[in-house]
C-alpha cells in the first residue's frame, strides 16, 4: 500500500518562469531514462528478487523515484506558470504546449510518450540489477546535460540532488548484486536464476 | 565457482595427450602471463578469476566495492543540501555552477532533512544490515522526526490525510499543494 505524504523529498521553489528550460526537464519526468521509469521499473523488478536485501532495496528506491517524479513534476509545473503569449511561443516550448498546455505529461523532451520499451523486467537478478546500474548512469548523465542547459540557479539546485541520487543508487544496487553474487556462491551456483530455476 | 572450476581442470586432463612441444609452449604462455601478472603488481587469481585492486573477483560480473561501515557522515541538514549522508559518495558534476539555497532551515526543511536521513541510511541499511551503529543512529533519526512530525503537523496543517487538526477542520484540501509555489515552507 501506498500512502501519500504532502510534502517533496527536496524543496522546489523556483523564482523565474522558463518555458523552454521546462520543455527540455520534461525528459526526467517520461523520457528514456526519466524518474517514471526508474520507479516502474525498480517496483516490477522487486516480484522476481530472490533475496530479503534486494527485494527492500528495490522498493526502498522505486519508492524514493515516484518522489523524485513528483520534483519533476513540481519543476515543470513552476517553470510555466503565468506565462504570457510570448511566453508560449518560444521556440522548444509551442510544440509541447500545443499538445498539453500547461499540463505536466510524461514525454521524452525529443517529444516521443513515455513508453515501457525504455525499461526492463528480465525476472533474473544478475540481468535486472545489471540494468539497474545502466539506468541510474543514464539519468545521472542527463542530470549533467540538464546542468550544462540551465543557467537557473533555482533549478540547479534541485536538479544536483536528484543526480546526486542516482550516484547513490548506483552504489546500493553494486552493493546488491555482490549481495547476491555470494548467496548464489554459497550455494554453488551461478549463471542460474534462483528466482525461478530452484 | 568451484564446479566450474573442477570443470575446467577435468577438460585440462581430458587435453593430456596433447603433443610435447605444444605442452611446452602452452608452459610458456602460462609462465609469460605469471611474471606479466607480478610485474603490473597484480596477484594470479586463477581460472574464473581476475584481479581487482587487492582482490581478487570473479571474471564477467560488474563489481562495486561494499562501502565501509565506518565511513564518515554528515549532520543531516548537510546530507540533505548534498544529496547524500556520505561525503565519500559525493561526487559533484562541476563544482562552480553548483547553487544552492543559503539556508535550508524552515520548519519543513528540517523535517525533510530528518526523513531524508532515514531514507538515506535504509538504501544503507538494505545492504550492511549488520552494522549496529548506523542501525543506531537509523532509530535516533526515526525517534527525532517522529517528534518533528508532530509539531509540523500542529502548527502546519495534515501531511497525511489522517493527520487530524486539532480545530477540527478538514485541512488535508489547505492550499498550497507540494508542487506548487510556497508549497515548500
Amino acid at each position: 500500500m501506498f500512502i501519500y505524504e504532502k510534502k517533496l523529498q527536496y524543496p522546489v521553489k523556483i523564482a523565474t518562469p522558463n518555458p523552454k528550460l521546462a520543455a527540455v526537464i520534461i525528459s526526467q519526468y517520461g523520457g528514456p531514462d526519466g524518474e517514471l521509469g526508474a520507479s516502474l521499473r525498480y517496483l516490477s523488478q522487486r516480484y522476481s528478487m530472490p533475496y530479503a536485501e534486494l527485494k527492500g532495496l528495490l522498493t526502498d528506491i522505486g519508492t524514493e523515484e515516484l518522489g523524485h517524479l513528483e520534483m519533476i513534476g513540481a519543476i515543470v509545473h513552476q517553470l510555466t506558470r503565468d506565462l504570457s503569449e510570448e511566453d508560449i511561443r518560444t521556440a522548444g516550448f509551442d510544440a509541447y504546449f500545443v499538445d498539453h498546455t500547461v499540463g505536466v505529461y510524461p514525454t521524452a523532451a525529443s517529444g516521443f510518450p513515455w513508453s515501457a520499451s525504455s525499461m526492463q523486467v528480465k525476472g533474473d537478478v544478475i540481468a535486472d540489477l545489471t540494468e539497474d546500474l545502466a539506468a541510474e548512469q543514464k539519468a545521472r548523465v542527463t542530470y549533467d546535460n540538464i546542468l550544462r542547459l540551465s543557467d537557473d540557479p533555482d533549478v540547479n539546485d534541485v536538479i544536483r540532488f536528484l543526480r546526486e541520487r542516482e550516484i547513490v543508487h548506483f552504489q546500493r544496487f553494486g552493493e546488491g548484486l555482490r549481495l547476491a553474487k555470494e548467496k548464489m556462491d554459497a550455494k554453488n551456483v551461478y549463471y542460474m536464476n534462483p528466482s525461478f530455476d530452484s | 565457482m568451484y564446479a566450474e572450476k573442477t570443470r575446467w581442470s577435468n577438460r585440462n586432463t581430458a587435453g593430456l595427450s596433447v603433443a610435447p612441444a605444444e605442452r611446452s609452449a602452452e608452459k610458456v604462455a602460462e609462465q609469460t602471463a605469471e611474471e606479466d601478472r607480478e610485474r603490473n603488481g597484480m596477484t594470479a587469481c586463477g581460472d574464473g578469476q581476475g584481479s581487482l585492486p587487492g582482490h581478487c573477483a570473479s571474471l564477467a560480473f560488474p563489481y562495486v566495492p561494499m562501502q565501509d561501515q565506518n565511513d564518515r557522515r554528515y549532520g543531516q541538514q548537510e546530507a540533505l543540501r548534498e544529496g547524500t549522508l556520505f561525503p565519500g559518495l559525493n561526487l559533484p558534476f562541476r563544482r562552480e555552477i553548483e547553487t544552492r539555497f543559503p539556508a535550508l532551515n524552515s520548519p519543513l526543511s528540517e523535517l525533510m532533512a530528518l526523513d531524508f536521513a532515514i531514507d538515506e541510511l535504509g538504501l544503507y541499511l538494505n545492504t550492511h544490515r549488520n552494522d549496529e551503529d548506523a542501525l543506531e543512529l537509523f532509530r535516533s533519526y526515526v525517534r527525532l522526526a517522529k517528534e518533528g512530525r508532530e509539531k509540523y503537523v500542529a502548527t502546519y496543517g495534515p501531511l497525511l490525510q489522517t493527520d487530524l487538526s486539532a480545530n477540527g477542520g478538514y485541512r488535508w484540501l489547505d492550499d498550497p499543494w507540494p508542487w506548487e509555489k510556497g508549497g515548500n515552507h
